[in-house]
């Protein structure tokens, strides 16, 4: 049964620093929602694009991606070849409701491991994002990695009405 | 190999490990990651817990219970807890982990190894190298791309009796060779049939497939089984008899080893079970000049040549050339010269134990310590050519058709369908790259 209270408002995530915490309640809201959004639908209609828009199957996947590849970074690492080489094949159709989801939460428990292992004290310090090491913080990418997993979140449930034509 | 004699190995591994042997420091041994961890696997971790320049650093399996199993016996061979891990991509990512040694199902092989080489890591690789053609050339080329050092498990490779006898083939002790034969007679029972059920708790079944299509989870299609199945296997062919495919090649030293044309017939006769591959399987791969010949058999069978049977198996090799023939086997090699068939050279294996794998693991050791490429004795090059002619085989098989080849380009003439059958459709994000 859906749990009427949005993760953020659950309460601290126990032990963890508060703004550490706010990004696993972000990965807790994605799960649910994309769980709910996709339920029920097939997997022809999780990769239509109504109206030419992104497929349902894009999103959940670029969810869990995007946060690996993030996570990546705020660990002061760069993306390896076989990570760059799972984006170029994530809009690759055909994936099941079950599958896409089993990979997401591969994903997000790995991205929450890695920001568990963070130390707080650190979150002003430098990183540097792509081969062109663009200039950010770890705090950036925590709050970015949040934000992204939302945005993505919000458009799969909108493509999702579109498909059920709601 | 899938057998091993387990019980003759156990023992000899008790008596290895209470030797004394010398300590190496921390930069001499070499922090390995085990990828798979079935009946296979725990041989793996078994084999390398003996070795003193090897440390089991890490474990990945998709199954908790294998992970757990295999931890257990780490910290008992080697008195330290090794790093678990569920996912390879997250062992791939550690950077402690120097090498892995990689003992999945046959259709993880080629991404395991290539993740592998592009992670920095060196690989050795059980056999079959690959789980289709194309799969074996990008292993090459990522090997060759990120320098490292990939070994295959083809442990004939590291056996003095069999190196010996393909050099004096080499030398000339048969003449020309005309016909190199592979023998793969090995006794198995049915798998029966095995319902559609929810995948065990602590197996993530999807991960278990991985490159190959989504099915539903049975019994048959996990565990030992899957090498019957062509979403994961490859058949016998490809699985004990990869072995004896390779010495075919090791012997022949064809100028390419893709052949002109390749024709397989056989079936699945007697069970009505699950299992898609056939039990009994006859390959003829022409060279033009000379030819491989290669039978599977896992029913009842009578043996051939000199080759004795192990138990109910009989697995081994025949050479025959112009002025004589060699039989070539796990238990020693035989050389008949002459219309009289005298025998003029025979020896037996040295090892104790013929089925370990440690020499051939001490030698990818060296390899990945020294970064000499000539301590490979099973190089990717060659396991990729051995499993590349079992994988023709299986086309030609499953089509129903004699095939033409066009050796330089490496794929049928004129035949898009069977060409199709060189590689696979992946599933999505578990792709074999293209462009490596």
């Amino acid at each position: 049964m859906k749990n009427p209270i949005e993760p953020w408002l659950r309460g601290p995530v126990p032990g963890l620093d508060p703004v550490l915490g706010a990004v696993l309640h972000a990965f807790q809201h994605a799960r649910e929602e994309l769980a709910e959004c996709s339920e029920g639908l097939t997997a022809e209609q999780i990769w239509s694009r109504p109206g030419g828009v992104a497929a349902l199957g894009f999103h959940i996947r670029h969810v869990g991606g995007a946060a690996e590849r993030l996570a990546t970074y705020a660990t002061g690492q760069q993306l390896s070849e076989r990570q760059t080489g799972e984006m170029r094949c994530e809009v690759d159709p055909g994936a099941s409701r079950e599958e896409l989801l089993a990979e997401l939460e591969r994903r997000l428990g790995w991205c929450e491991s890695a920001i568990r292992g963070i130390d707080p004290a650190t979150l002003a310090e430098p990183r540097g994002v792509g081969r062109k090491q663009l200039p950010t913080t770890v705090a950036g990418l925590l709050v970015h990695i949040a934000e992204h997993a939302m945005r993505h979140t919000g458009q799969a449930v909108t493509t999702a009405m579109l498909i059920r034509g709601t | 190999m899938q057998h091993s004699h387990r019980r003759q190995f156990l023992q000899t591994a008790a008596a290895v490990a209470t030797q004394a042997r010398p300590i190496l420091g921390a930069n001499d041994r070499v922090n390995l990651g085990i990828i798979g961890l079935g009946g296979r696997g725990r041989d793996h971790v078994n084999s390398y817990a003996q070795l003193p320049e090897a440390r089991l650093a890490a474990l990945c399996d998709v199954n908790q219970e294998a992970l757990e199993r295999a931890a257990a016996m780490v910290q008992k061979l080697q008195g330290h807890k090794a790093k678990e891990f569920a996912d390879m991509r997250r062992l791939l990512d550690d950077k402690e982990v120097d090498a892995v040694s990689v003992a999945t199902p046959n259709h993880w092989h080629a991404l395991t190894t290539i993740w592998a080489c592009q992670a920095g890591k060196d690989v050795y690789v059980e056999k079959p190298a690959s789980h289709n053609v194309f799969e074996g050339r990008q292993m090459v080329a990522a090997a060759r791309k990120h320098g490292r050092m990939v070994q295959v498990g083809s442990q004939s490779r590291s056996l003095f009796h069999k190196i010996k006898a393909m050099k004096l083939l080499e030398a000339g002790v048969i003449g020309k060779i005309y016909q190199a034969r592979g023998l793969c007679y090995r006794w198995r029972k049915s798998i029966g049939k095995t319902p559609v059920t929810e995948a065990p708790p602590g197996i993530q079944w999807d991960l278990f497939l991985g490159p190959a299509p989504m099915r539903p989870f049975t019994i048959n299609r996990f565990a030992y089984n899957w090498h019957w199945f062509w979403d994961t296997g490859n058949g016998d062919i490809g699985n004990q008899g990869v072995h004896e495919m390779d010495i075919c090649l090791w012997g022949l030293r064809p100028k390419s080893a893709f052949p002109r044309h390749v024709a397989s017939t056989g079936g699945k006769f007697l069970w009505d079970d699950d299992q898609e591959t056939p039990n009994t399987q006859q390959a003829v791969f022409d060279y033009g000049d000379a030819q491989i010949v290669f039978e599977v058999r896992n029913l009842q069978t009578l043996g051939e040549g000199g080759i004795p049977f192990g138990g109910s198996s009989l697995v081994g090799n025949l050479f025959l050339g112009s002025e004589g023939c060699m039989e070539v086997h796990p238990y020693g090699f035989k050389v008949y010269r002459g219309e009289k068939r005298e025998v003029s050279h025979e020896e037996k294996p040295a090892e104790d134990v013929i089925w370990d794998p440690r020499p051939h693991m001490k030698n990818f050791l060296r390899a990945v310590t020294s970064r000499d490429p000539r301590h490979l004795t099973a190089s990717i090059e060659a396991g990729s050519d051995a499993a590349a002619l079992c994988h023709l085989a299986n086309i030609s098989y499953r089509l129903g058709r004699r095939l033409a080849l066009d050796p330089a380009a490496g794929r049928f003439t004129g035949d898009s369908e069977a060409d199709a059958m060189l590689t696979r459709r992946y599933r999505a994000p578990y792709i074999v790259p293209e462009k490596i």
